[in-house]
């Protein structure tokens, strides 16, 4: 068949060859409807190899060995045309017109590529240069504020954290709502690779998108296209790098030595002068500089083109020893054989990580916590030079001891390696096959000094701890892709296999009472607490499999009639034996309303379309073997004077466990006016979740434990996602680009209960306040939103400075006869609203990219206040400022008022940021070596406009108690780059 | 058509052939155990549980301190630390809990998580797939796991009285059942395994329920009856005591504080204990919550005490003593600390910040102190070196306790003098003159030395019942000799204190009371369930 085709074109070309006569040579000047020029217009004579392209001034010029023929314009963005001379008419100027913006747009969806024309789905895609400007730590942080619906919030300064992400609102009751990231094909994390290695984001919202993708797809799914090598060129590089600093966002104000002193004088309770002036905050903090370099490389040939990317990450935070030292190197190869009918691709890629870290992770709040709170007249050292401690008092440790009495060092090791083959036996059609493996290894060491808090408080007598975890997830996926197009008709299949192994084996070990510092935490066999039956050993082994059959058909119907349905099934080994596999089908269509008869001549409106689709998803629980009848023999009892170790079950199995099911609908509007110039989306979803996997309260007797993990609750989101974007300036040298995301959401609990574990009272509740408050923050009601705070409503406060709260019976009472009835919902942690506004502005050769966004209608639980803003924490460390201030205008909180959990710290949220501005330079040079520059500045998180009156009112919205302004919190940045962009 | 075909053709191949991705989802386990195919061998493992158990009962927020809180014995104020723990232990003392204590809901779950474990290896024993022992019968160990399930659901009776009685492996949600049922329920178990159990007094009975054991649980709650079921059964809990007091096995230690001591097990005057282990048996750390963290100095822990300490006497209780009653010292940690040097002070950290340490025994009120007031526990031995938790066993059962039980009963049918005998018999090794360890039968039936009333500012100012406690004598002594080892509560109610008197901050606040709410949580999880006369 194919060498039949290539038969036939050699002798028509042969043919067309014989046709010829004098030479000519033909010149014009290509403009766009504007009358301005056109440069890079590529121009073909027709039948030929023979071409060119338009200058910087549009000018071309293409010499035909004939003396008469055709040429094809073509240019992105911009319809195609054909244009014959002759040889009386070799002086061709051209205007292209525009093809309305976007329609043909590459989307990338779940196992394969379409064209924005032909989605039927909520499908939000993001490329490169649409990025968030300046410095990124993760993939999420670069779409913040421009996908309607996805909520990415980063939540602190922390150099090893990562975005919170949540799409639609809170679709499960599971902790993890983070979509589904899969990087070229391959899951991931936002972290897997470098963000200045990515190509572009495409985010599928709904569930007829994501449904393809079965399990995992209810968060809705992140696909992830790093830069790609494309058509024929010389070797190219680029080298991206910056620079940043940053400042914390806000300081709590906190009593200094010397206004400290005076409460001391007043004789305040605890108020105690050690006769220093130390600001602690300072004395953990610094004024850190991150380095980021990404230096990548490409080439093709004919057959074979490939990329390498490396990128070193060297960051710094603003608390002192906090840090995140990244390599992440990446190279892919793709090679084309037997004339394009196997395409190989080969990706080896991953990142070597390397931080400090406290015992079995990241960077520890307490020492923040304790820099806010210590008494500010206690010196960091006593004279001797050892740090000052009073381990008498709870919860207070010197938090420069904490940071310098402890070393810790995580190493992570991600080796991703992916190969997929691509057979292509017919036109049209694909049979892929992907085989990759992620292999994360970490190894963790960490110790504490006899200095450190750890013997000074609990007697250890030196600490340390080693820990290492191999993780490996293997990924076998084929699939078969045809394309066939029958006059008006167009069809496109899939059908797939996908298997996916995820097997996890870690060790952990601490010991203590060492006879020396000097080992650190190499040397653990030192230690002799282990041989004492102290300290912790541990090691763990766990599997489990996914397999997954699927199909999708797609119809099209003169790009007008859009249909697309598809159907996974999905088996999980985490289930029952009888609920293994689940089936998670999808539909939607769309109708390109411009394409109809009585639209296409109307010029204002330059494309719309309806979609509607419906599909379902499944979530599987987080963690294996829940369906087993488990026991362990962790425990021990006196039998015959020895203790013996006893069998213990594990939990409460629950054989039955099946899939959590979320169906959603959505209805979509795209609409273009002005040639594109002004489009806009809107979405509707309606999405409900059943079957809900959540650790429920189960009675007790007859079940030994009080919760099982099952499927019982379910929950309905449903929200109005806008998304406008509008080119304002389309000028020769100034152009202006603006685009509004708006999304709304509201969320319900329909239902908690099915019929073997009956929730009675319709409630649980979730969050906590630790010592000295001890209670949950908020309730998870039917009927009601997740996240709402759930505690006792202030209303007053008595002469001798005690609240008073409303009883439930709706009087004033003293908190004192309070009442756990007595709570009440006092405000829920769920922005309703999130607004954002990006502005792209070019003048001749600079650029100015300003990003604003807000989130609205929520409150916040100020936790530090709670704390710091009770005169009785006098006795344990510093206050702010605001502790003797008067409550409800009335007088201070009494000295003897313990800490409480109540209404009065429950503050609205909302806020609007100015969260990027970045200012560039782009410099094309004619020189050999570097052909393009740009330098930008450019900073985050700069301004915030709120009420608010902790560090920062961008707070978690995950998890069932969010709005939680955490006191332990890593503090919120604000950060400042410059950067360069070279290309060679 | 043929590509379709050739679709599933490809497909298939790749399911099939590529090696290692089988699509079994059966799952394979690697650090975890499936009880269906663990083969037991060793039935003291599978029973050891629903022993292990009962060390859970014995945290702050659990059944140890309602026993005591609750009573006119302890109480856990809140404090100049700031430490209030969302006032769940103030309402203890007020008694003014409701069904959402945290403590109500922890004590459930402990306690019947022991029951549900009972009943898990009664089925097991019963079915074989557990073997017994060398040298025990399954009979034997099926009557030891009957006690120690009613010995549980004793503590459900005495506690929340009305609740769920499952003997069974079912997951059908029961409902409740009447506080008699379970007394009857308990009492016939008890009594039916009584010829199976053990007589041995050794170390293989140590923690365990023999046969005395059996018979001191079954006589405690004879002595209770008529607060369980309206029929008070005196001589039937004579009649056991006197079982017991005729075994050879068990005798007072000499000296009080032995009983209590780190290393106490196998103490001959304990008849069952609850045994702790500072690393293997985890759950006993009274010291925490009751001392100040000034106090690691003092007996150079490894632990740092939480706080400046919650748990403490109530002054109106301490000021019952004699001040020549060793006991008095024994039990409660008072006046000025000092390093384990013995001449340095220790120092304040709050309110009293770097004044010297100096606990004393009086209390504004049971809401709000300063960090040195009030007197803490002294009674179980902190060694030398400790962690957070000790190694001391809990006597829940003891000789003294027997012979109190059984002078109570003489005491309440009529012979008062032999009452007294007994009770002057426990007495002696508390006073180094005989002479005032000696108390007569007139003593124990007059009225209690307690001088009830509620207090604000330091002071009595609503002295409230102030009627004479039937063998209140009686009460006071059984204070002496039993503070911090769970039993005010029940010696409380049985002298009619509980609901009636004032104490500190304390007001009766109703006679149903008695009884704790069935958790809400239990409720909310279980729709058959009723909840307590009162607190609907």
């Amino acid at each position: 068949m194919k060498i039949l085709t290539c038969f036939l074109s050699i002798l028509l070309f042969l043919q067309a060859s014989a046709a010829t006569a004098d030479p000519v040579t033909i010149t014009g000047k290509v403009s766009d409807s504007r009358n301005n020029p056109l440069a890079g217009v590529s121009i073909m004579l027709k039948g030929s190899s023979i071409g060119a392209t338009t200058d910087v001034n549009g000018h071309y010029t293409v010499k035909s060995p004939q003396s008469s023929g055709t040429l094809i314009f073509t240019n992105l963005g911009y319809a195609s045309q054909e244009v014959s001379f002759t040889e009386g008419k070799t002086a061709i100027d051209v205007t292209m017109t525009e093809i309305a913006k976007g329609l043909n747009e590459v989307i990338v969806v779940g196992y394969g590529t379409q064209r924005q024309g032909e989605i039927t789905s909520a499908v939000a895609s993001v490329k490169s240069e649409n990025f968030v400007k300046g410095a990124a730590g993760d993939a999420a942080q670069l779409i913040r504020g421009k996908v309607a619906g996805l909520s990415v919030v980063t939540t602190d300064g922390n150099p090893t954290g990562t975005a919170q992400v949540n799409l639609r609102g809170i679709a499960t009751l599971n902790a993890s709502t983070t979509p589904l990231v899969i990087i070229d094909g391959v899951p991931g994390t936002l972290t897997s690779v470098a963000p200045e290695d990515i190509e572009s984001i495409d985010v599928l919202k709904d569930g007829s998108a994501a449904a393809i993708y079965g399990t995992r797809g209810t968060n809705g799914v992140i696909l992830i296209t790093t830069r790609k090598s494309k058509g024929s060129a010389a070797p190219k590089m680029d080298l991206n790098t910056y620079f940043t600093t940053q400042r914390i966002t806000k300081r709590l104000d906190f009593l200094s030595a010397s206004e400290y002193r005076q409460y001391v004088q007043q004789g305040k309770p605890g108020a105690t002068d050690y006769g220093g002036s130390t600001d602690w905050l300072k004395e953990v903090m610094q004024k850190p500089l991150s380095q980021v370099y990404n230096l990548d490389l490409r080439g093709s040939s004919e057959n074979t083109n490939y990329i390498v990317n490396i990128n070193y990450r060297n960051l710094n935070g603003i608390m002192q020893r906090s840090n995140n030292k990244i390599i992440y190197p990446r190279l892919e190869v793709n090679h084309s054989m037997f004339n394009g009918m196997l395409k190989l691709n080969a990706n080896i890629n991953g990142y070597e990580q390397n931080y400090f870290g406290f015992d079995g992770g990241g960077f520890r709040g307490d020492v923040y916590r304790n820099a806010i709170y210590l008494n500010p007249t206690q010196p960091v050292r006593n004279p001797d030079g050892t740090f000052t401690e009073h381990t008498d008092k709870t919860d207070y440790a010197n938090p420069v001891s904490l940071l310098y009495t402890s070393d810790g060092m995580q190493q992570n090791t991600d080796l991703r390696t992916s190969g997929t083959a691509v057979l292509t036996p017919i036109r049209d059609l694909d049979i892929r096959l992907l085989v990759s493996r992620d292999l994360l290894n970490n190894l963790a060491g960490y110790s504490e000094t006899r200095q450190n808090y750890s013997t000074l408080h609990d007697g250890k007598n030196g600490y340390a701890a080693r820990g290492a975890q191999r993780s490996v997830e293997d990924l076998l996926e084929a699939t078969v892709n045809y394309k066939r197009s029958i006059g008006d008709h167009t069809v496109t299949g899939l059908a797939g296999y996908s298997w996916r192994q995820n097997d996890v084996q870690s060790f952990y070990a601490q010991n203590y009472d060492f006879p020396t510092d000097d080992y650190s935490y190499n040397s653990l066999q030192s230690g002799r607490a282990l041989s004492r039956g102290q300290g912790v050993e541990n090691s763990y082994r766990s599997q489990n499999k996914l397999v997954g059959y699927f199909f999708r058909l797609n119809y099209s119907f003169q790009d007008k009639y859009l249909l697309a349905t598809s159907i996974r099934r999905e088996g999980s080994s985490k289930f029952g034996s009888n609920h293994k596999y689940g089936n998670f089908p999808a539909a939607s269509i769309g109708w390109n309303a411009k394409q109809e008869s009585f639209l296409i001549d109307i010029k204002t409106i330059s494309s719309l379309k309806f979609r509607a689709g419906y599909g379902i998803t499944g979530t599987e629980p987080s963690t294996p073997y829940l369906s087993l009848d488990r026991i362990n023999f962790n425990t021990y009892t006196l039998i015959n004077g020895q203790w013996i170790q006893v069998i213990n079950p594990s939990s409460n199995a629950n054989p039955d466990l099946r899939w959590e099911k979320k169906k959603e609908l959505n209805i979509g509007v795209d609409i273009g006016f002005m040639n594109n110039r002004l489009t806009a989306t809107v979405d509707y979803y309606k999405r409900t979740t059943s079957d809900l996997l959540f650790n429920y309260p189960v009675s007790t007797p007859p079940y030994l434990y009080n919760n099982i993990t099952a499927n019982a609750a379910s929950m309905q989101n449903k929200g109005v996602e806008v998304q406008l974007n509008f080119a304002v300036i389309q000028g020769k040298d100034l152009t202006w680009n603006t685009q509004v995301n708006y999304s709304t959401n509201s969320n319900k609990i329909l239902s908690l209960s099915d019929k073997h574990f009956q929730l009675a009272s319709g409630y649980f509740d979730a969050g906590f306040l630790a010592e000295p408050i001890q209670t949950p923050t908020s309730r998870v009601q039917i009927g009601l939103p997740v996240g709402n705070f759930y505690g006792f409503k202030s209303v007053d406060i008595d002469d001798q400075g005690h609240w008073i709260i409303l009883g439930k019976d709706g009087k004033p009472k003293p908190i004192v006869q309070a009442q756990a009835d007595d709570k009440m919902i006092i405000g829920n942690g769920l922005p309703k609203h999130y607004l954002s506004w990006n502005n792209s502005l070019s003048y001749k050769n600079f650029d100015l990219n300003i990003t604003m966004r807000g989130a609205f209608d929520f409150q916040i639980l100020n936790t530090p206040r709670i704390w710091y803003d009770a005169p009785v924490m006098m006795t344990r460390g510093n206050l702010l400022k605001t502790a003797y201030d008067k409550v409800y205008g009335k007088r201070p909180l009494a000295d003897d008022q313990s800490v409480s959990y109540v209404s009065y710290y429950i503050e609205n949220g909302s806020y609007w940021k100015i969260d990027n501005v970045t200012l560039g330079y782009n410099l094309r040079l004619q020189t050999k070596y570097i052909k393009t520059v740009r330098v930008y500045a450019s900073a985050s998180n700069l301004k915030t406009f709120t009420g608010y009156k902790g560090i920062d009112p961008e707070v978690s919205i995950l998890g069932l108690a969010p709005g939680v302004d955490n006191r332990n919190r890593y503090p919120a940045i604000t950060s400042y780059t410059l950067g360069g962009f070279f290309t060679f | 058509m043929s590509t379709i075909k050739n679709i599933c053709l490809v497909l298939l191949l790749a399911s099939v052939t590529l090696p290692g991705c089988k699509g079994d989802l059966k799952e394979i386990t690697y650090s975890d155990l499936s009880a269906q195919t663990y083969k037991y061998t060793d039935a003291y493992a599978a029973m050891g549980i629903a022993y292990a158990n009962l060390r859970g009962l014995f945290s702050h927020s659990n059944w140890y301190m309602l026993q005591e809180t609750s009573s006119d014995e302890l109480v856990m104020p809140a404090n100049s630390s700031g430490w209030e723990d969302a006032g769940i232990y103030k309402r203890i003392h007020l008694h003014t809990w409701n069904s959402e204590n945290p403590q109500m809901i922890n004590m459930w779950l402990q306690l019947y998580a022991g029951v549900t474990n009972c009943n898990r290896v009664l089925d097991q024993l019963d079915k074989d797939v557990i073997p017994p022992a060398a040298g025990t019968t399954k009979e034997g160990l099926i009557g030891e796991m009957k006690v120690l399930r009613a010995f549980y659901y004793w503590q459900i009776c005495d506690n929340f009285g009305n609740a769920p009685l499952v003997n069974s492996t079912a997951t059908e949600l029961p409902s409740t059942a009447k506080r008699q049922e379970i007394y009857d329920f308990i009492v016939k178990d008890i009594n039916d395994a009584l010829p199976s159990l053990s007589e041995n007094t050794d170390k293989l009975m140590y923690g365990r329920f023999n046969k005395w054991a059996a018979k001191a649980l079954l006589a405690n709650i004879y002595l209770n009856a008529e607060v369980y079921t309206g029929q008070a059964k005196w001589q039937e809990c004579l009649a056991q005591c006197n079982d017991i007091l005729g075994s050879p096995g068990y005798h007072l230690e000499g000296a009080y504080k032995d009983i209590f001591k780190t290393q106490n097990e196998n103490s001959s005057e304990i008849i069952f204990a609850v045994p702790f282990d500072e690393n293997q048996g985890q759950g006993f750390f009274v010291e925490m919550y009751s001392w100040h963290g000034a106090m690691k100095d003092k007996y150079n822990m490894q632990a740092t005490p939480w706080g400046s300490g919650s748990a403490q006497g109530i002054p109106q209780f301490i000021d019952t003593y004699s001040s020549d009653d060793h006991r008095l010292g024994d039990t409660w940690l008072m006046g000025p600390q000092f390093k384990s040097d013995g001449v340095t002070p220790l120092k304040g950290s709050y309110d009293k910040n770097g004044q010297p340490l100096n606990f004393v025994n009086h209390l504004p009120d049971g809401l709000f102190t300063s960090e040195t007031e009030g007197y803490r526990m002294n009674k179980f031995e902190v060694k030398t070196g400790a962690l957070a938790d000790l190694s001391n066993d809990f006597p829940f059962f003891r000789l003294a306790q027997v012979m109190m039980m059984k002078a109570e009963c003489l005491l309440r049918t009529g012979h008062a003098d032999d009452a007294a005998a007994i009770v002057t018999n426990v007495r002696n090794r508390a006073f180094a003159d005989p002479a005032k360890a000696t108390v007569t039968g007139a003593q124990l039936q007059g009225n209690s030395k307690y001088h009830y009333g509620y207090v604000e500012n330091y002071n009595i100012v609503d002295p409230g019942d102030q009627s004479a406690v039937q063998f209140g004598g009686m009460l006071d002594e059984l204070g002496y000799e039993f503070p911090w080892e769970a039993q005010r509560r029940r010696d409380d109610i049985r002298f009619g204190v509980f609901t009636k008197k004032s104490w500190l901050s304390h007001k009766p606040n109703g006679d149903y009371r008695t009884i704790f709410p069935i958790p809400q949580a239990a409720l909310n999880s279980n729709p058959n369930l009723d909840q307590n006369d009162g607190y609907k």
